[in-house]
């Protein structure tokens, strides 16, 4: 089956360029991963067959014995129910062991499809390696104001690589604390780590206008707000920072500009996205919270070589990867790394 | 009595600011004017039609640092208007001269001119962002300034803010694309 709608020729600028061999392999292994793919889906949707006719075949014959079950207690001991106190713990114990039995073909389809197709994706964007439950270094993450207190964490879609010197890192993150009743979503959205070969040259924060307390980080800090130029971008944001003078020059106009556009393509993407991001030492993280989820694998009962999915997997990728370019952050490191070879100060 | 003293300090705060602003522009530019002769050298290799231009950037940056030595104190309005209106003509020769860059191929790839470039591009960044960061402590003093009672303790003190920093009318006028693309 040919794979249409892929294209592995509009990649970024700084993704490392694709020889007509390359994408023809890229293409093969693609195509390869799929047929494996393929034939793990049509397994695992014979064993969800398998599931839904064992569930009409013994749902039936246990409803009759628990109804006789339940008017025997009734009849003959008015304070034991079973849908009381004491019959709903089994029932949301069984409930819960029902879900996970059922929905477990679907999510080894899922975890097989992400780990087959996303590595061989990203490598066609750059030199990238992926973990499928991995994560950015904690550490490094609460060191960022940005970064919300919470009380539960996961994680998942890790990938790791380099474009034109500047080191980045993505995963996944789905933050929560523990509420009343449930647990309340405290960031659930991307997180991009990139790595300079430069320091800025101060500490800036941009937040979000009217913060919630999860992510007010800034108390016993002396960042110092600073209104900038470009009343959209006043309107959105909130930019911090040590060195008002050096974070005009990291947030200049244009930069204002390309923040905005970034946190719009997300927005195309359908996602409600909101950005955050913190320049400091020679880091730069990026928490862009959206509803949804990124890299989906398609429906069980679709085949593993749709390619609305793939493309739309790729296009999530090139999102992602793009971050650079999009700011104009290799122009950036350029400009940083000239002043190495072309001395000012030499007559 | 503590309201006027609090706004009374804030108005010399905003000015000493405002000072230390516009030296911060200073030290910008220095580091473009620094800059020149390197970039000057480089050119005048290859550049051998835009004698004229060179010369005349060579003159500028002679008048720029002459203009330095005058003490300013950021309250002489024409002191700072004169430095503003030097280093916008400075930057529209040098700004000039990098156009013309693109007509001499060999300069063009020459990487140390590439390099110069991309630091003269850099320069140019952060004397922007000193200037915005100028401007906005410009606004700030002027707003201390303005409000009641503001006006009447800084009319006691003669506290006054600078001008904004602005670029000039050649810099305003929109692009003709004709003129380029003949």
């Amino acid at each position: 089956m040919k794979l249409k709608g892929l294209d592995f020729t509009q990649k970024s600028k700084s993704a490392s360029s694709l020889s007509p061999e390359a994408r023809k392999e890229f293409n093969r292994e693609l195509e390869s991963e799929l047929a494996d793919l393929e034939a793990f889906r049509l397994e695992k949707l014979e064993v969800v067959n398998q599931q839904n006719e064992l569930i009409k075949k013994y749902a039936k014959s246990a409803v009759v014995p628990l109804i006789v079950l339940e008017l025997g207690l009734q009849i003959f001991s008015s304070s034991y129910s079973l849908l009381s106190g004491h019959g709903v713990p089994f029932f949301i114990c069984a409930g819960a062991a029902i879900f996970i039995w059922k929905m477990k073909p679907y999510n080894l389809y899922h975890q097989q499809y992400k780990e087959k197709v996303l590595p061989i994706l990203l490598r066609s964007l750059g030199d990238f390696s992926y973990q499928i439950d991995g994560s950015l270094d904690v550490a490094t993450l609460e060191s960022f104001k940005i970064y919300p207190k919470h009380q539960h964490r996961k994680s998942e879609d890790y990938f790791k690589g380099a474009i034109q010197d500047i080191g980045l890192e993505f995963c996944e993150l789905h933050l929560e604390n523990s509420g009343d009743k449930s647990r309340v979503t405290v960031f659930q959205g991307a997180a991009i780590l990139l790595e300079m070969p430069f320091t800025f040259l101060t500490h800036t924060v941009v937040s979000k206008n009217k913060e919630r307390k999860a992510f007010s980080n800034f108390r016993n800090s002396n960042l110092q707000t600073i209104e900038l130029e470009d009343l959209d971008f006043e309107e959105k944001f909130t930019a911090r920072t040590l060195d008002p003078l050096a974070a005009r020059y990291l947030l200049s106009p244009a930069m204002m500009k390309r923040l905005m556009e970034l946190e719009e393509k997300y927005n195309t993407l359908g996602f409600g996205a909101q950005l955050r991001c913190e320049f400091k030492d020679n880091k730069a993280l990026f928490l862009i919270s959206y509803i949804g989820n990124f890299f989906e694998s398609p429906k069980l009962t679709v085949s593993a070589y749709d390619n609305d999915n793939l493309v739309l997997i790729q296009d999530q990728l090139r999102l992602i990867v793009s971050v650079i370019e999009q700011l104009k952050l290799d122009y950036l490191v350029a400009r940083k790394l000239a002043y190495k070879t072309f001395d000012l100060t030499s007559e | 009595m503590a309201i006027l003293y609090f706004w009374y300090v804030a108005i010399i705060s905003r000015r000493n600011a405002t000072q230390e602003t516009n030296s911060g522009i200073d030290v910008q530019l220095k580091k473009r004017t620094d800059l020149i002769p390197n970039i000057l050298r480089l050119a005048s290799k290859f550049m051998s039609h835009e004698k004229s231009l060179l010369e005349e950037i060579t003159q500028l940056r002679t008048k720029v640092l002459e203009s330095r030595e005058v003490t300013n104190d950021g309250t002489n309005d024409s002191t700072v208007e004169d430095k503003f209106s030097l280093e916008n003509r400075l930057h529209e020769k040098l700004s000039s001269l990098m156009v013309s860059v693109e007509n001499y191929p060999e300069l063009k790839s020459d990487s140390t001119m590439l390099e110069a470039q991309r630091v003269y591009a850099d320069v140019e960044e952060h004397i922007s962002a000193a200037r915005r960061n100028y401007n906005a402590s410009t606004k700030s003093l002027l707003n201390a300034i303005q409000i009641f009672p503001g006006n009447i303790i800084a009319s006691l003190i003669g506290v006054n803010a600078p001008p904004f920093f602005e670029v000039n009318e050649i810099e305003r006028t929109p692009v003709n694309a004709d003129d380029y693309l003949k």
